[in-house]
């Protein structure tokens, strides 16, 4: 309980000072993923502090998602943080999880014929041909995203000896590998329930909420390159917003 | 009868050039949820292009969920407040006008004026105690979204005698208190919604949903009020392009 600092003669209130301390202990790591919270009583006991103080500060760390309380069992660092990303920075989503040290590994490639969405986002009609990727972004052993690629064959042939490297980029392998310049993207953002098979891909309850991105690139002539499908489980991310009134 | 334009020269099908430009009707809430989409003979007739064309269409953007078909007529299912929430500081009932093109209503359902409050929420008022209200906001009378809304105990005398007039109170809050907005932080995030919240909203338990929580600040820096608000993903649908 070290990395704990009270100075009861400060003005900030003291359920503050306890979130902070244990906020800056998870930060550089004195606390670990899963790693047990002290007990109130303990806290209370130790700083001569009343039990609505620590419950206070707790409160906040849980809705800040550094920890979860489990009834019965204890407080404890949330296996995976949340990411607070800004809502204009879709595309960096992928960094930030990337910065946290989540590592994409490829559960899936085949080709396909049909795909509601994409097709029609990619203008391929029924017949024509794509690869599908899956992707699953782990951070140490909890999958936080998953990823559907559908690359259609003409563009991307001979995709499965190319795509090598599942935590590169994919608009610098369309670029690299061939030719083709990625210039912008459009990215719809919604809140669906997920079906059976992507929460037990992604480790969660069936139907639990989850935020979808469907993606599509485009070249400098405006065509559709490729299309993205990205789930997120609400539980890791939020996004926030910051409108200042001139 | 439409906006809706044929490029016979084009090698985009005819299905989906009628599909994207319904899409985008529809995204930019120029076509309202529950709008009859135009008979499919009809609107074949009128853009010279085969019916069995606007129909596959239809089916498209029916896979996607933006048109249902009931009755024997094709209706638009999506009316949207866009991202214009998150970018400009809009109000939810200006954003309905503005946005989802809808009538917008109020129902206020409860106010308490001293609700006990902890956590964030305590901190970021900087008091214990809130004047609490739950309105449910609707579009053309279906329920777009369903707010909690808090502001500090005792700082705006008389302020629940303007919510239960069931109309928008903020552009009263200069007048009435001298209160001048200055910044606004929304923070989003998902969840099922439980079932009370479901109920409010007309949607079953569990669906899947928004919760963004609005702070508002006045010039001196202080938190004001805080919503939170809950939309599921029919009303609130986001789409942003960037350059890559």
């Amino acid at each position: 309980m070290n990395y704990v600092s009270i100075n009861k003669l400060s003005s900030k209130p003291i359920y503050v000072q306890l979130a902070d301390s244990f906020r800056f202990a998870i930060k550089k790591h004195q606390l670990k993923q899963n790693d047990h919270l002290p007990t109130e009583e303990e806290l209370c006991k130790k700083f001569e502090i009343s039990n609505i103080v620590v419950k206070q500060a707790y409160q906040l760390l849980s809705e800040e998602g550094l920890i979860t309380r489990i009834q019965g069992k204890g407080t404890f660092v949330r296996s995976v943080p949340v990411l607070d990303v800004d809502f204009h920075d879709f595309k960096d989503i992928e960094n930030r999880f990337r910065a946290l040290g989540t590592t994409k590994s490829i559960n899936l490639i085949d080709i396909v014929s049909d795909h509601d969405l994409a097709f029609s986002a990619l203008l391929l009609e029924e017949g024509e041909e794509a690869y599908r990727l899956i992707l699953t972004s782990m951070y140490f052993d909890v999958p936080v995203y998953s990823v559907e690629l559908i690359m259609p064959t003409q563009s991307f042939p001979k995709l499965e000896s190319v795509f090598q490297n599942p935590n590169a980029s994919v608009v610098g392998l369309a670029k690299s590998f061939y030719g083709l310049n990625i210039s912008s993207s459009t990215h719809d953002l919604s809140m669906e329930n997920l079906n059976n098979a992507d929460s037990k891909q992604l480790h969660v309850e069936p139907n639990d909420a989850a935020y979808v991105i469907r993606s599509v690139y485009f070249d400098d002539q405006k065509k559709p390159v490729f299309y993205s499908n990205t789930i997120f489980p609400s539980e890791y991310l939020l996004f926030n917003s910051t409108v200042v009134i001139s | 009868m439409t906006d809706i334009n044929i490029d016979k020269r084009s090698k985009i099908s005819y299905d989906k050039q009628v599909q994207q430009q319904l899409r985008s009707l529809i995204a930019r809430g120029l076509m309202r949820k529950g709008t009859d989409l135009p008979q499919p003979e009809l609107l074949a007739k009128e853009l010279e292009i085969e019916t069995s064309m606007v129909e596959s269409a239809y089916r498209l953007l029916e896979k996607e969920k933006r048109v249902t078909y009931q009755n024997e007529t094709w209706k638009v299912s999506i009316a949207s407040i866009p991202k214009i929430f998150f970018e400009e500081f809009i109000s939810i009932y200006d954003s309905i006008i503005k946005n989802a093109k809808s009538t917008p209503s109020i129902k206020t359902l409860e106010i308490d004026l001293e609700k006990h409050v902890k956590g964030n929420m305590a901190l970021s008022l900087g008091q214990n105690t809130a004047l609490h209200t739950k309105r449910i906001y609707y579009g053309n009378e279906v329920p777009f979204v369903f707010a909690n809304i808090y502001f500090p105990a005792g700082r705006f005398p008389h302020l629940e005698d303007e919510l239960k007039k069931d109309q928008p109170y903020f552009k009263n809050m200069n007048a009435l208190y001298g209160v001048k907005l200055s910044k606004s932080t929304r923070t989003m995030k998902g969840l099922n919604l439980r079932k009370k919240e479901a109920e409010y909203l007309g949607v079953p338990e569990g669906t899947a949903a928004y919760l963004t929580v609005v702070k508002n600040f006045d010039e001196e820096g202080r938190v004001f009020e805080i919503s939170e608000v809950y939309g599921i993903s029919d009303v609130m649908h986001f789409t942003i392009e960037q350059d890559e």
